[in-house]
């Protein structure tokens, strides 16, 4: 059962290994931004030892990890893929399988995204981490919550695509609705430019009740230690809802999707 | 000269009308655009609300920063679109096809496809550039608005040559991906900042290699009367015609010598 999805997996994650120069640039690019960020924040330390609990090396971590997180959002293009199928038809052979279309896009992505966190992510940090003496989680327990709490952020931003993708099937074009969640709306609430702390109050609670915050806040917040005991378990408790709320989303909207491409294909 | 101004209409024209027949999703994009700037500058609002400025700069300053550099991006982003997924050309044997027609390949390409829903994004940049102008204290004269209008057109060149030498890296390597794409971002989110705050290293990529710092933190230099060159030439101010027009010869001559030695995928 789950092996027929491994495939996906191994086959997406081989079909990333052969655009190696594409892979090399993007790296580069993708240090260049971090530099930016990392750059500004020590700018805007000059001459303040502690902002909101975080010290000049706390942010710089912060910034580092959300930042190497944030690859996840540019290079999943899980929504895009979907439009492609749906526009070109050939989301009907997918259909057409015995397995779940859900599931499989998921593993497919997960190929994919396993080889940016091996081949860009991890040495981006590396890099950084080595360059800016960032700090380490506090624990190794930590580190393991850590890596959960990743990948359930993923899940998320996967299931929120996955919806976005499913709006192919009425609208002709998913550019707009996916710049103002991915671009917008996630840019603005998944605390990757600057932590949720230093927000104001009314955008802070804005924040608090939408899904974003899970994607990279969280996970970051884990690994930098602000989110300890309680509000660590409330945290990721709030990640299974999300997963389960998105994920329960994204089913319906495809069972819909699937009964008005049976009507059109008649 | 004008048969060409006349076919640039023309084809222009047949790519807005194909885009009008999706009215809703034409009108989601500009909506999109439009929130996602604000979102943008939301993140900015709330950086600048803790810290007040950014190595002596003010936010109105970093505000003017961002929406000059934004204006050049989306006037890019109207006119260039198409060098965003150049690489499809090659892949699909595309460009054979322009290739043979009676008009010069790069004109073509451009000309088939004006992205008007980033028009929302230019006007959401003109709103933001005017206000960040009025609270940095400048006042108009018929000098600034020349100087600035100049500053926009050159940093909108300057963007759209960059994205043109990032395209044609396809032309030897089949495929570009994203790289474009990436590419133009990085460098449009550099130009937010004044580049005083980076090591000099990047300081340099951004001054020579990839001058986007003509685009916006040397001609704020004049603007803004913040007397900043970083050891670099004071003229460096009025420096961006000189770069646009540069980077135009440069990358017109990459793209033609990529041109030349370019054979068909075959596909």
């Amino acid at each position: 059962m789950m092996k027929k999805y491994l495939t996906f997996t191994t086959k997406a994650f081989q079909r990333t290994l052969t655009y190696r120069f594409e892979l090399w640039m993007e790296l580069f690019i993708n240090v260049l931004f971090m530099l930016v960020y990392v750059y500004l924040w020590k700018a805007l330390y000059t001459g303040q030892t502690s902002v909101e609990g975080y010290d000049l090396n706390g942010i710089l971590t912060y910034i580092v990890v959300s930042q190497t997180l944030l690859t996840f959002t540019f290079t999943l293009r899980v929504a895009r893929i979907i439009e492609e199928k749906v526009r070109t038809g050939e989301v009907v052979t997918d259909l057409m399988k015995p397995i779940d279309f859900q599931l499989m896009t998921l593993a497919t992505a997960a190929g994919t995204s396993s080889h940016t966190a091996l081949f860009n992510m991890l040495p981006k940090f590396l890099l950084f981490y080595g360059a800016f003496g960032l700090s380490l989680p506090p624990s190794l327990l930590t580190v393991l919550l850590f890596i959960i709490s990743v990948v359930l952020g993923y899940v998320i931003l996967f299931s929120m695509e996955f919806i976005i993708g499913i709006f192919a099937f009425w609208l002709v074009e998913i550019r707009g609705i996916y710049a103002l969640v991915i671009w917008g709306l996630s840019m603005l609430f998944s605390g990757y430019f600057l932590p949720l702390e230093f927000y104001p109050a009314f955008l802070a609670k804005v924040a608090a009740v939408l899904p974003f915050r899970a994607i990279i806040y969280f996970p970051t917040a884990i690994y930098t230690g602000q989110l300890i005991g309680e509000r660590l378990i409330t945290a990721m408790l709030i990640q299974l809802a999300w997963v389960a709320v998105l994920i329960g989303l994204g089913r319906l909207g495809y069972r819909a999707a699937f009964r008005k491409l049976v009507i059109q294909g008649g | 000269m004008r048969r060409y101004i006349k076919l640039y209409c023309l084809l222009a024209g047949a790519y807005v009308r194909s885009r009008l027949q999706y009215r809703l999703s034409f009108g989601f994009m500009c909506f999109g655009i439009v929130i996602s700037e604000a979102c943008l500058l939301g993140l900015l609002g709330a950086l600048l609300a803790k810290f007040r400025t950014v190595n002596g700069w003010t936010w109105a300053e970093v505000v003017f920063l961002y929406g000059l550099g934004n204006l050049a991006y989306s006037l890019m982003r109207i006119l260039g679109s198409q060098l965003d997924d150049f690489d499809r050309y090659i892949i699909r044997g595309e460009l054979d096809g322009v290739l043979i027609k009676p008009v010069a390949p790069l004109f073509y390409i451009l000309a088939s496809r004006v992205e008007l829903v980033h028009v929302s994004r230019a006007l959401t940049s003109v709103v933001i550039f005017v206000v960040a102008f009025h609270l940095t204290g400048i006042r108009w004269t018929v000098e600034v608005a020349l100087f600035t209008l100049t500053t926009i057109l050159s940093g909108t060149l300057i963007m759209l040559t960059l994205m043109l030498v990032s395209a044609t890296v396809a032309l030897w390597t089949t495929k570009s991906g994203k790289l474009t794409d990436l590419l133009i971002s990085a460098t449009k989110e550099a130009t937010a900042f004044p580049i005083s705050i980076y090591p000099l290293a990047v300081q340099l990529l951004l001054t020579f290699i990839l001058p986007v710092a003509f685009v916006t933190y040397y001609p704020a230099q004049q603007l803004l009367q913040k007397g900043e060159f970083l050891g670099m030439p004071e003229s460096f101010q009025f420096g961006a015609p000189v770069v646009a027009l540069a980077m135009v010869c440069i990358s017109y001559l990459f793209w033609y010598s990529g041109l030349r030695r370019y054979h068909s995928t075959g596909s």
